[in-house]
């Protein structure tokens, strides 16, 4: 806490000195002078007709060049001078190094225009001279959603990437998983790298104002740079610097309402009875529910006996409020460029009831952000950067535990209890002891997670001319610290059950509200490394640029040994007359994972790319072309995160930390020392063998452009069960015996046009891949249709686990052969024993091996996938005067999902019945798609099968934004820039195969089971300029 | 001009420093212990010792954490809610239970076995290169007692495979990764050797109760290595693994028991009392047990397996069946099928023997307080509902279920694990000795002396109801009906069942419960009847013994062979 609070006084010292400098650097008197000067072109032919301003300068003054390219102004010594002409690459010059020599502007060539910036591993690029495959966005494309992960503004925007939610959608939470191109390991799920300004950081709870642009960087070319680190791929986030041209002031105000795309919709108390009665009665069992409560049930009669509780409709609300706010300033001059935001936001939650004076259980996220980004120019041969970035969040939840208490809302039967009593006291029954979902909110405590985050980094360049020209040296480094800090209040509450004779029976004890411990936890210190030296020097035709840089990293959380890393990364890039383009990128990294001597590997990658339209023959060939780049690239890079091996698994080592076992009839235990799993001294990182290769064309004057990429990876040494008996009385850390690749293509296409006043831009792309598993240690007598030797890396997600089925990744089960309708059915079919008893209305299998029995030799290995075949995106942005308008489709096909924890939910206190018992098989519903009630011997029917598989396909609305600016020469009188006002949505519509289901196809669980909704979000926003 | 030399010099040194430092990544791992750290270290060495004890069976209810326990699989019991590792035993999906829940009593014990033979096995191999601890009036290390312990636990391990499996793969010294070690299965006869020849030495290694100090209670003796003994033998002269019914394997289970029973290895005596068997810190009937402590509420098995909701109990499941009620004799000790026992249907729970109230929890008995409520009409009965937390057979176990054990007020209690007590040795002797010799007075006083203790009256014959003159097969049933009941939820029904290979008659026939009906007047009435589908279970004879685990078998690569009848 301390050291936390201290570090923000440092932050608020730092940035009240870096005021200060500004403020010097404006008050120095400036010398008045007189700039002369002459602009050539690369031939040195004098250019005409050049517009130079002087950089900020109020008073818009503007001269043009001559005809000899000859030009006089008048400035002060810390003015740039700024020149600018159109086709030509903007120059920047301070005013005081104007006069010494001709000012040369340089003809921009396709795709190498001022905003044309790629920005790689500690460089940057043209977008012409990359012969990588990097898919960049722009924020400036992206809509502004009120949303608490970023995540949800990048699906479907980037070839390449696909982006799934894969866990909680409560506030704060969002989670989401990244992947890029296909998955070519079977032991993790590939989370590529996040960088944010070259440093692994948090990227989804960054607010969008922060970020300039998101690449994803895909092939062996770049992520060699990160040898051991990258195998999965790079996303590389780049936030927005100061602008030496322009000061601005912005301003953002959006708010919005958030609604449950899906949410259960429990069964009501008639409904639930009869079910519960005919679950009853297929089990051997009778009728629970009388006739004359059915009744009650019905006409609501005595709701205290008979409640008929809604749980859902009482305590969640149809929208949840969230706002966002973002306030920015950017500017600069010759010596300092400044970037500085600061963002609100806000999400509510969706529970209602319950009251409490002293604090409000609603879950609830707030989030601030702050980025103030500086470049200061010391001197000419000296620049400096200073990053520093903070963010705060404080996540509300009920102490009852978010997954409990909606677990309670979705699934308490209807007539569980009155939520009150007559005597005002908390309905409970002995079964339902503590499931109050009022007293959840109103006498169960809440908790606040204070999460507070900096992130700080340090950058300097000096260019070293004097010893080589065209070198620089560089050294960054970046220390970002986190902690967690958890306070709230705690408090207990009893439940009452009225009985018949008119007493009550209490569970629970009720303990009044008290402050509660607090709690730190999550206490992370990440610093980070680099250094080295660019070259950059043209020689003629021949351009070359070489980099290289050493860099260590340390990751340190409380209670274990700190996370090193180590690297050398080079990088040397070479072209010919800017048409011909080779890179070769090789580093040297090492992992403390792995042992002494064979810690430091070598991946080395190349690249090359041909800008062919260039060529002769092809210009006189076709005249609709204006571009066409062929480029390719082949490479190593490594993956150290080797799946669950322990760390150091490469050193067999004993534990303090057994089990203590008890001796004596004092009972004190002793402790063990127990040897843990057996280590492998020859385990080594993934190795991934990445081809990509691909095209970036334009067209028809530039209006079109497609890029397109085949991808093959190649994964080795990937580790693998050792298929050591369990005589050892060891387990045995994994062998490095596995191999997987995936392949497939991409496909990006852009096309931009002004057709009369209608500026339109329409967007697509489109990913397809499939993965192979090429080695695996399976057991040897394993039967084929057990094996995953040659299936694609495969799974559904269950993510609850039922009587009979673990929760995660499942690939082997039952195939299913619809639902048994009489007895002659189940008497000529194989022997089903899952359950002791099976009759008409139960799931039949399919009697794989023939044997006339069901059992675990029945299961068979499926290719049935969360992750989808194929994923895309599509839309378009149009403006005409002052409306704008953009949307985008997004979608993925060739994906599964299953419904098992879905249909099957619930336990036994509450029978097992669900909204989805109401299809289920009875005598009159042959054509039932879900198997007859049970209260018991369930297992027949909720085994794991394809019975409960669905397709995860969808195309998806993911958003809409429509905006109206007020006209300039209207808001010009209040001295604004731009005021625009805007209306967006997310998650607007989605197209699915799942007919009826009421479920999300993208997250299934999500509303059901113990799961936060995944919402829309419809909102209002306005943006001003100064 | 002069600065970038200055920063030159200062990257170019950067980089130097960072690139020299080679052992950047050298991370010695502090806080681990490498293996000749531990026993070159007397402490670590027995502490490496002691963790063999974790690796030992440890509690009844074991199955899925605490979920599910083989009294379940027997007919000792049903579970109330279907507990997958239950269901799989008793459906005869023998390798949907081994690959299951993570605590089972196939694959889990095969592993488990391994493992703790594993860390004997390298205990015994290291034993020489700990050196001396330094003198103290408590020893660190005593190497001898160590050894003793590695054995006797090593020979337990063994015991508990081939109780299960039979024949299994005898893993007899330290193997390393890149040994090979896929080893064949041993024959019955040969793990049983083995185990008898550990029990040897383990035998001359340890001290006798007397020897230990207080604070090393629980750890075997010289008594605990002879009632291991005993139960080998007893297993390996079983009908299960003696299909030629040789008398001598009988006789050396006798003889076994018998040296026990002389009082050779310490004064073992039955305890006063029955009910209380596992709730006691020391008793002279323990010979050896797991010491645990007192066992919470929330702990292992109570509030969440065997406690009724009526009590606050979470899942009422541990639900013993008419069946075995129905073997508990009344207290004039005949059994209720005898017309002269007095037994009353209608008032069933009347005049039984007194085991019956100790280990059953049945209608209308006093019970914390109140009266137990397991009526299924009217309905609002405490301690039973048609829902399945609650009691399916109109039973619940006491053994299990201490009366302590409430949620309001509810305190802690004992609830010891039982190795072995002096009561099973008596049985054992007596089983024992009617196979080899046949029904003679030892074998009369043994099942006297266990009766005399439960409290069954002694009679005019001072025979505790038990029959005089008892042919051999008159006395087996009277002996295995003995030990059916003395040993209830034990551990040991389901593995008898197994040896005497009875399970057609056991296992394999209606599980049954009683409906209760309470009157207006306030009497019941009570109807047995045959327990849904869901509780019935299924009997083959390939269930005397357990599969193999599959995936041992597949990788193996046929050099493990299946159990007779196991796919």
């Amino acid at each position: 806490m301390k050291l936390l609070k201290s570090k923000y006084k440092y932050i608020a010292c730092l940035l009240f000195l870096w005021a200060c400098v500004l403020n010097v650097y404006s008050q120095t008197p400036d010398e008045q002078l007189t700039v002369t000067g002459r602009v050539v072109d690369q031939d040195r032919k004098p250019v005409a007709g050049v517009a130079i301003s002087i950089q900020e300068d109020k008073t818009n003054k503007s001269v043009t060049t001559d005809a000899d390219g000859r030009f006089t102004l008048a400035a002060s010594t810390s003015d740039v001078i700024v020149f600018k002409y159109v086709g030509y690459l903007m120059v920047l010059k301070p005013a005081a190094e104007v006069s010494k020599g001709d000012i040369v502007l340089t003809k921009a060539l396709i795709d190498a225009a001022d905003n044309d910036n790629v920005y790689i591993p500690f460089g940057v690029r043209k977008k012409r001279e990359v012969t990588a495959t990097i898919s960049t966005i722009t924020t400036d494309n992206l809509p502004q959603i009120p949303s608490s992960s970023l995540t949800n503004v990048f699906t479907g925007r980037l070839p390449g990437l696909a982006i799934y939610p894969s866990g909680s959608q409560q506030p704060g939470y969002d989670v989401s998983s990244f992947l890029i191109r296909g998955r070519s390991s079977y032991n993790s799920n590939q989370e590529p790298l996040v960088l944010v300004d070259g440093i692994e950081r948090d990227f989804r709870s960054m607010d969008l104002g922060e970020i300039e642009s998101v690449s994803v960087l895909k092939d062996a070319a770049t992520l060699a740079w990160y040898g051991m680190y990258s195998a999965n791929g790079v996303i590389y986030v780049k936030t927005k610097r100061g602008s030496a041209t322009s000061t601005s002031v912005t301003f953002d105000a959006q708010a919005g309402l958030q609604a449950p795309l899906q949410i259960a919709a429990p069964l009501d108390a008639y409904n639930y009875a009869s079910l519960y009665n005919e679950a009853s009665i297929n089990s051997g069992g009778t009728a629970v529910y009388s006739p004359a409560a059915l009744q009650a049930y019905q006409d609501g009669s005595d709701p205290i006996k008979y409640p008929n509780n809604n749980f859902v409709r009482d305590f969640t609300k149809r929208v949840a409020p969230t706002q966002r706010y973002v306030a920015s300033v950017t500017g600069g001059n010759a010596f300092i460029k400044y970037y500085t935001l600061l963002s609100a936001y806000q999400q509510g939650g969706f529970y209602k009831g319950g009251h409490n004076d002293t604090y409000d259980a609603n879950t609830d996220f707030n989030r601030y952000n702050l980025r103030t980004n500086i470049d200061l120019h010391v001197n000419k041969n000296l620049d400096v950067a200073l990053d520093i970035g903070g963010r705060i969040t404080n996540l509300t939840f009920p102490n009852a535990g978010t997954a409990t208490f909606l677990s309670t809302v979705y699934s308490m039967p209807a007539n569980a209890f009155p939520v009150i009593n007559p005597n005002g006291s908390y309905g409970g029954t002995s079964i339902f002891t503590q499931n109050n979902p009022q007293a959840m909110l109103e006498a169960r405590g809440a908790s606040t997670d204070l999460v507070r985050n900096m992130m700080a980094t340090l950058s300097a360049r000096q260019k070293m001319d004097g010893i080589l020209k065209g070198l620089t040296a560089e050294v960054f480094y970046a220390y970002d610290i986190a902690g967690l800090y958890r306070s709230g209040f705690s408090q207990q509450y009893a439940t009452s059950e009225l009985k018949a004779d008119g007493t009550y029976t209490t569970y629970g004890t009720p303990v009044k509200v008290d402050y509660q411990a607090n709690a730190f936890s999550g206490n992370i210190r990440k610093s980070e490394f680099w250094a080295g030296f660019d070259y950059n020097r043209t020689f003629g035709k021949h351009d070359i640029k070489f980099s290289t840089r050493v860099s260590r990293a340390n990751y340190a959380s409380f209670g274990s040994l700190d996370v090193r890393r180590e690297g050398w990364s080079n990088r040397l890039s070479y072209n010919y007359m800017q048409r011909y383009f080779l890179d070769l990128t090789a580093s040297y990294a090492g992992s403390e994972n792995f042992a002494p001597g064979s810690r430091y590997g070598f991946f080395p990658a190349a690249s090359a790319g041909w800008i062919i339209s260039d060529e002769d023959f092809m210009k006189s060939a076709t005249s609709f072309l204006d571009f066409l780049k062929i480029r390719g690239s082949y490479g190593l890079v490594g993956n150290d995160a080797i799946g669950t091996a322990r760390r150091f698994a490469y050193n067999d080592f004993f534990t303090r930390s057994a089990t203590g076992y008890t001796f004596g009839t004092g009972y004190t235990g002793v402790s063990g020392s127990g040897q843990l799993a057996l280590a492998n001294p020859f385990l080594t990182w993934e190795k991934a063998y990445k081809t990509s290769v691909g095209f970036d064309a334009k067209m028809f004057k530039q209006a079109l452009s497609i890029s397109a990429d085949y991808f093959y990876e190649d994964r080795k040494d990937l580790t693998t069960a050792s298929l050591l008996p369990s005589l050892l009385g060891q387990s045995l850390i994994y062998v490095n015996e596995g191999e997987a690749s995936y392949k497939g293509f991409e496909t990006g296409i852009n096309f931009n046009k002004k057709i009369g006043g209608v500026n339109l831009n329409v967007f697509g792309n489109f990913t397809y891949n499939t993965s192979k598993i090429l080695a695996i240690n399976e057991g040897a007598g394993l039967p084929d249709y057990q094996k995953q030797l040659g299936h694609p890396i495969s799974s559904v997600i269950s993510p609850a686990a039922t009587a009979n089925t673990g929760a995660g990744y499942v690939s082997m089960m039952l195939i299913s052969d619809g639902i048994f309708q009489s007895q002659a059915q189940i008497d000529a079919s194989a022997r089903q024993i899952l359950s002791k008893d099976v009759k008409p209305g139960d799931i039949k299998y399919v009697d794989q091996n023939g044997d006339g029995v069901i059992n675990d030799l029945d299961r068979v290995r499926t290719d049935f996938n969360f992750v989808p075949k194929a994923y895309f995106g599509f839309g378009a942005s149009v403006s005409y005067a002052n409306f704008d308008a953009n949307f985008l489709f997004q979608g993925t096909s060739g994906r599964s999902i299953t419904i098992q924890q879905l249909v099957n939910a619930g336990n036994t206190n509450n029978g097992f019945l669900n909204q989805f018992s109401a299809d289920r098989w009875t005598p009159d519903n042959p054509g039932a798609p879900y198997p007859r009630l049970l209260l018991t011997d369930r297992g027949n029917n909720t085994a794991t099968s394809d019975f409960w598989i669905r397709s995860g396909d969808y195309i998806r609305l993911k958003n809409v934004e429509i905006g109206y600016s007020l006209s300039p020469s209207f808001i010009k009188k209040l001295k604004i820039r731009q005021l625009r006002f805007y209306a967006s949505g997310l998650n607007l519509l989605t197209f699915d195969k799942l007919g009826d289901l009421p479920i999300d196809p993208e997250l299934p669980e999500s509303g059901y089971n113990s799961s936060y909704p995944y919402m829309k979000i419809y909102s209002f926003g306005v943006n001003l300029k100064f | 001009m002069k600065n970038y030399k200055i920063y030159t010099a200062i990257v170019l040194l950067t980089l130097f420093a960072v690139s020299c430092k080679k052992d950047y990544l050298e991370r010695t791992p502090g806080v681990a212990l490498s293996e000749d750290e531990i026993f070159a270290d007397p402490a670590q060495a027995a502490r490496f010792a002691d963790n063999a004890y974790n690796y030992v069976i440890n509690k009844y209810v074991r199955f899925n954490d605490h979920r599910g326990c083989v009294a379940q699989a027997s007919d000792e019991a049903v579970s109330g809610n279907s507990e997958g590792t239950v269901t799989t035993l008793n459906r005869g999906l023998y390798h949907d239970h081994s690959n299951g829940a993570s605590l089972n009593d196939i694959y889990d014990i095969w592993k488990r076995m391994y493992a703790g033979i594993a860390i004997e096995t390298k205990m015994l191999s290291r034993l020489a290169d700990v050196p001396p601890a330094p003198p103290a009036t408590v020893p660190i290390f005593q190497p001898v007692r160590v050894e003793g312990e590695m054995r006797f636990l090593r020979a337990m391990s063994y015991f508990e495979l081939t109780k299960r499996f039979g024949g299994v793969p005898i893993v007899d010294k330290v193997y390393t990764v890149n040994d090979e070690l896929n080893l064949p299965r041993s024959s019955f006869d040969e793990v049983t050797k083995y185990i008898l020849a550990d029990l040897a030495i383990a035998e001359t290694k340890l001290g006798n109760d007397a020897d230990y100090t207080t604070a090393d209670y629980g750890r075997p003796t010289k008594g605990a290595v002879q009632a291991l003994r005993t139960r080998v033998l007893l297993y390996a002269a079983s009908p299960l693994n003696n299909p030629t019914g040789d008398k001598a394997k009988w006789a050396a289970a006798a003889a076994a028991a018998q040296k026990l029973m002389n009082g050779e290895f310490g004064p073992y005596a039955l305890q006063a009392t029955y009910g209380d068997i596992l709730n006691v810190p020391t008793s002279s009937e323990y010979i050896m047990i797991r010491i645990k402590g007192n066992t919470p509420l929330a702990g292992e098995m109570m509030q969440d397996f065997s406690m009724s909701p009526g009590s606050g109990g979470a899942q009422g499941q541990m639900n013993p069946t008419q069946n075995h009620v129905d073997m508990y004799e009344m207290a004039n000790g005949k059994g209720i099928t005898d017309p002269t026992s007095g037994y009353d249907p209608q008032k069933p729970y009347a005049n039984r023997e007194p085991r019956f109230y100790d280990n059953i929890i049945y209608n209308d008995r006093p019970w914390q307080g109140r009266a137990i409520q397991m009526w299924s009409s009217p309905a609002g009965a405490l301690d039973y509902s048609t829902t399945i937390t609650y009691t399916a057979t109109r039973y619940y176990c006491k053994k299990y279920w201490p009366e302590v054990y409430r949620t309001v007020g509810g305190s802690t209690t004992l609830l010891n694990y039982i190795y072995f007590r002096y009561a099973e040795v008596l049985l054992n002797y007596a089983e024992a000795q009617n196979e080899a010799v046949g029904p003679d007075a030892t074998v009369y006083t043994q099942l006297v002396d266990i009766r005399k203790r439960a409290g069954i009256l002694p009679g005019a014959d001072n025979l505790y109801g038990l029959k005089a003159n008892m042919t051999q097969d008159e006395m087996r049933t009277a002996i295995r009906h003995e030990r059916a009941i003395e040993l209830a939820f034990e551990d040991h029904r389901w593995y008898d069942i197994m040896r005497w290979k009875i399970g057609a008659t056991t296992i394999g026939v209606p599980m049954k419960g009683v409906d209760v009906i309470k009157q207006t007047n306030g009497s019941f009435v009570y109807t047995p009847f045959v327990l849904s589908q869901t509780f019935q279970k299924t009997w083959t004879e390939k269930q005397n013994l357990y599969p193999i685990p599959r995936a041992e078998i597949y990788k193996s690569k046929g050099v493990l062979t299946q159990n007779p009848g196991w796919e």
